[in-house]
């Protein structure tokens, strides 16, 4: 018969009968000849700094009855002989007075930077008494597992120039004052993704705060004058770009003379006809240089424009008799390029027949384009949102309507009606109704005319616009020439108002005798009440040039607008 | 005849010992709840700045799961490991510091022994150091002050690791060598550091950036070509970008040309003795 006896050996207690943590290899035997005893040494766990050497070893150690000390000293390899050429450093120490807690963690008291640990006493430190020390890392070097060294860690410590402050600390916080921003992100650096602390200047923070504005430092009043953003501010006197419409003085240089832009090179063409005679004024400073001066003249006297001084002349006339026409001078109509568009209907369909219009029965819409920005229906179901004053549709306003409406918020929102070819002697007229624009929305609605691609660049569009402008109150005669809008007449208005609807018409007219030009007259009606009721005319279109084929519709800049009809005549009621 | 295992495997001779718990650790706290001997059969433990005498501090059982926290003698929360009662079961419970560091690995005899903890019933259940002390060898020390491993960000974030700073919005970085004289040196000696300067340039192009989808580049006048009937010339802006033009009287003593500028523009133009300047 077998008796089963299973026993279950703790970790310290089996480290007192082997010479753990001194590795199996080291032989414990003292620089006096005595061994060490196994059961004193139970545990630890020491790191250092890889720099002082590879091992770590105890190189004396007493143990007596009042007394516990261990020094311990790293050496460059195992088979290390103390040297001046090959140093050790005593790394920690271990002082302790008796009586030890077996089983309990002591810890190291180190020697220099970065050196940790802890150490195990075992039965042996109450029972005995030891001396002796090691001279050699052969005799007593601790294994691996309880001693190893660390690597330094790349940043040791942060600072600034000049200063003795020095952050050593394991976490820094970094703080970052107004303007500036700190954030974590990911970016993509050497193909790989990354976390990141991204640095960069908050605009929204700063940007009309006056205590931003004196946290970074900005003079009383420099905001005011012409710095509009903290980018600006920062960017220094010399960070002012006329390309990006940055220059601080508001002035910048000429994009155009007459709504005549450059070439692709920058140059634009003045050309000098009849009597004119031009002459260059050559740079002194430098004669190579491109002049820089024109000077004009006209081979021509007044005396030639002039009737001869007599009073009465050598015929018996005065001057208001006089039928004198002066010498005529040779006029070039120099006209600019033209804005070009299909001068017929698409699909070759017939000319539409006037008065045209379109109520969006069943949300269906013929020959509308859309030229730039979003647009789309709305089947409007309720009372309060129908246009109940579409006389020109239904004498009463249905239990449900269709409407067009424009969307983008960030883009011109141009629908245009392509079936006809014409926008001399034409009326148009359309209800529309404005929204409270949020984000960077505006809140606008309006008519375009004479819409066309310019000349120079089909991507873009050059037109006039009649637009209701809720922010500013104002209903504009607006150009656009493909680049930028130019005011041709603003009228003040009180008390626009949004979620209400509005009669626009629009009527432009050619005139023929003495020259031909162009005048235009609008109206804006409020329906719901009276509070609006303008008619603005005649006001002369300068820029709308032969042929004046571009197309007519509906308009908003970056606005969310209901449209509810379009109505156009060649009758002009205005 | 007495039978003894002489070579057992290192998991199975730490099952039923109380490591990696110290042999003077009582495995059980004040209120009689025990850690069974095979909870865990080894661990590693580094928490950075921890101390001695590391030991299972705290355990919090939830319905879903349980947390482990590891204390020393200077914070009863150093790090903290989570065991899931549910999905998938593993026999490690890894830990991490407050920051989300790795700070050691317990590692359960299995899976299934882990799930016990359960047991306990939900609550908060604390343990002292003499209850539940871990053995030195799986302590490992790691210094605090040995360097940077870390920013956190004003929002609390915390960037460890391989750390890059990034400049964007009128922020760019640049890497400098810095020279730092050493004055409590005798001899006064200057040592060289690497450095980060932070440049604040701002952005003169920042309407761009506002208005990204309708900006559009103007192109400005660079030059302006003169034709006239006897020629012409290509006249570009002098050094205070102006562009001028004359009239004269050279061809004509009482010329009726006449250039006459405005706010906005230049008028060109005859005298006429009806309708003056056309």
């Amino acid at each position: 018969m077998s008796t089963g006896n299973t026993i279950n050996v703790h970790w310290y207690s089996i480290n007192e009968s082997i010479n753990y943590p001194i590795d199996d290899l080291a032989d414990c035997i003292t620089d006096q000849g005595n061994r060490l005893p196994s059961n004193i040494l139970v545990d630890a766990n020491i790191r250092w700094p890889s720099e002082l050497g590879d091992v770590v070893f105890l190189s004396n150690i007493t143990v007596n009855q009042n007394l516990v000390s261990l020094v311990f000293q790293t050496a460059p390899s195992i088979d290390s002989v103390p040297s001046p050429s090959v140093p050790f450093y005593p790394i920690c120490v271990v002082n302790l007075r008796q009586p030890v807690i077996e089983n309990r963690h002591y810890p190291v008291r180190p020697f220099r930077n970065n050196v940790g640990g802890w150490l195990v006493f075992g039965s042996g430190i109450r029972d005995q008494s030891f001396t002796g020390s090691f001279s050699a890392p052969k005799q007593s070097f601790l294994c691996p597992k309880a001693a190893r060294p660390i690597r330094r860690l790349q940043t040791e410590e942060i600072s600034t120039p000049h200063s003795e402050e020095v952050i050593t600390g394991d976490i820094v916080y970094l703080k970052f004052n107004p303007p500036l921003y700190g954030r974590k992100g990911q970016v993509v650096i050497d193909s790989q993704q990354r976390d990141v602390i991204v640095i960069g200047l908050d605009e929204i923070i700063s940007k009309g705060s006056s205590v931003a504005q004196a946290a970074i430092g900005a003079k009383e009043g420099e905001i005011q004058q012409g710095i509009s953003s903290v980018y600006h501010l920062f960017s220094g006197p010399c960070g002012d770009r006329p390309e990006s419409g940055t220059c601080r003085s508001g002035k910048t240089a000429i994009e155009f003379i007459n709504g005549v832009g450059p070439d692709c090179n920058g140059e634009i063409t003045i050309e000098f006809a009849g009597c004119a005679q031009i002459g260059k004024i050559n740079n002194i400073t430098s004669p190579t240089d491109p002049p820089t001066s024109v000077v004009l003249e006209c081979d021509a006297s007044s005396s030639e424009l002039c009737p001869p001084p007599y009073l009465p002349d050598q015929d018996g006339i005065l001057p208001a008799e006089s039928t004198y026409t002066p010498p005529s001078f040779i006029f070039f109509d120099v006209t600019p390029p033209q804005d070009s568009e299909p001068t017929a209907p698409p699909n070759n369909d017939p000319p539409p027949s006037f008065p045209h219009l379109q109520c969006f029965t069943g949300c269906s819409i013929n020959n509308f384009e859309i030229r730039s920005g979003q647009w789309t229906s709305v089947n409007l179901t309720s009372s309060s949102e129908i246009d109940q004053w579409r006389t020109r549709c239904e004498s009463s306003p249905p239990p449900s309507q269709c409407i067009y409406q424009s969307l983008s918020l960030s883009l011109p929102n141009i629908y245009v009606w392509t079936a006809d070819v014409d926008t001399a002697d034409r009326y148009y007229e359309t209800h529309f109704k404005m929204f409270l624009g949020s984000g960077g929305a505006k809140t606008n609605g309006g008519i375009i005319f004479n819409c066309r691609q310019k000349y120079n660049n089909p991507d873009k569009w050059v037109f006039h616009t009649v637009l209701a402008d809720y922010e500013q109150q104002k209903l504009l005669l607006l150009f656009f020439n493909g680049n930028s809008f130019s005011t041709i007449h603003s009228t003040q208005l009180f008390n626009l108002q949004t979620n209400k609807w509005y009669q626009l018409g629009v009527q432009i007219k050619k005139i023929t005798s003495p020259s031909t030009t162009f005048e235009t007259h609008f109206q804006l009606k409020s329906l719901s009440d009276n509070s609006i009721n303008v008619t603005v005319g005649p006001i002369t279109l300068s820029n709308y040039f032969n042929p004046h084929v571009g197309k007519s519709g509906l308009f908003s800049l970056q606005a969310k607008t209901d449209f509810s009809y379009w109505f156009v005549d060649n009758q002009l009621p205005l | 005849m007495s039978e003894r295992i002489l070579y057992p495997e290192w998991r199975d001779q730490n099952r039923d010992t109380k490591y990696p718990f110290s042999d003077s650790a009582k495995m059980r706290n004040r209120h009689g709840v025990v850690i069974p001997n095979n909870l865990f059969v080894d661990a590693i433990i580094h928490p950075i700045g921890g101390r001695e005498r590391m030991y299972l501090s705290r355990v919090i059982i939830q319905y879903d799961r349980a947390v482990l926290f590891i204390g020393d003698v200077g914070a009863r929360e150093r790090c903290f490991g989570i065991i899931p009662f549910s999905g998938t079961l593993s026999d490690k419970v890894e830990l991490q510091d407050q920051f989300g560091r790795p700070a050691g690995l317990l590692l359960g005899s299995d899976s299934s022994n882990l799930l016990n903890l359960a047991s306990w019933g939900q609550g908060s259940h604390e343990f002292d150091i003499e209850d539940s002390e871990f053995c030195a060898n799986v302590c490992v020390p790691l210094p605090v002050n040995g360097g940077i491993r870390g920013f956190i960000l004003e929002d609390g974030t915390y960037v460890s690791g391989d750390v890059w700073f990034v400049g964007e919005n009128g922020v760019i970085l640049d890497y400098v060598t810095v020279e730092r004289r050493d004055f409590t040196a005798e001899d006064n000696q200057t040592e060289t550091l690497d450095g980060i300067v932070i440049n604040v340039v701002g952005d003169p192009l920042f309407k761009r950036k506002f208005c990204d989808n309708v900006f559009q580049t103007p192109r400005f006048i660079k030059r302006i070509k003169v034709i006239g009937p006897n020629g012409q010339i290509i006249l570009t802006p002098d050094p205070q970008g102006n562009i001028n033009f004359y009239t004269s009287n050279r061809l004509s003593s009482d010329s009726p040309l006449r250039l006459i500028g405005t706010e906005n523009g230049i008028i060109v133009g005859v005298v006429s003795p009806y309708h003056g300047p056309q």
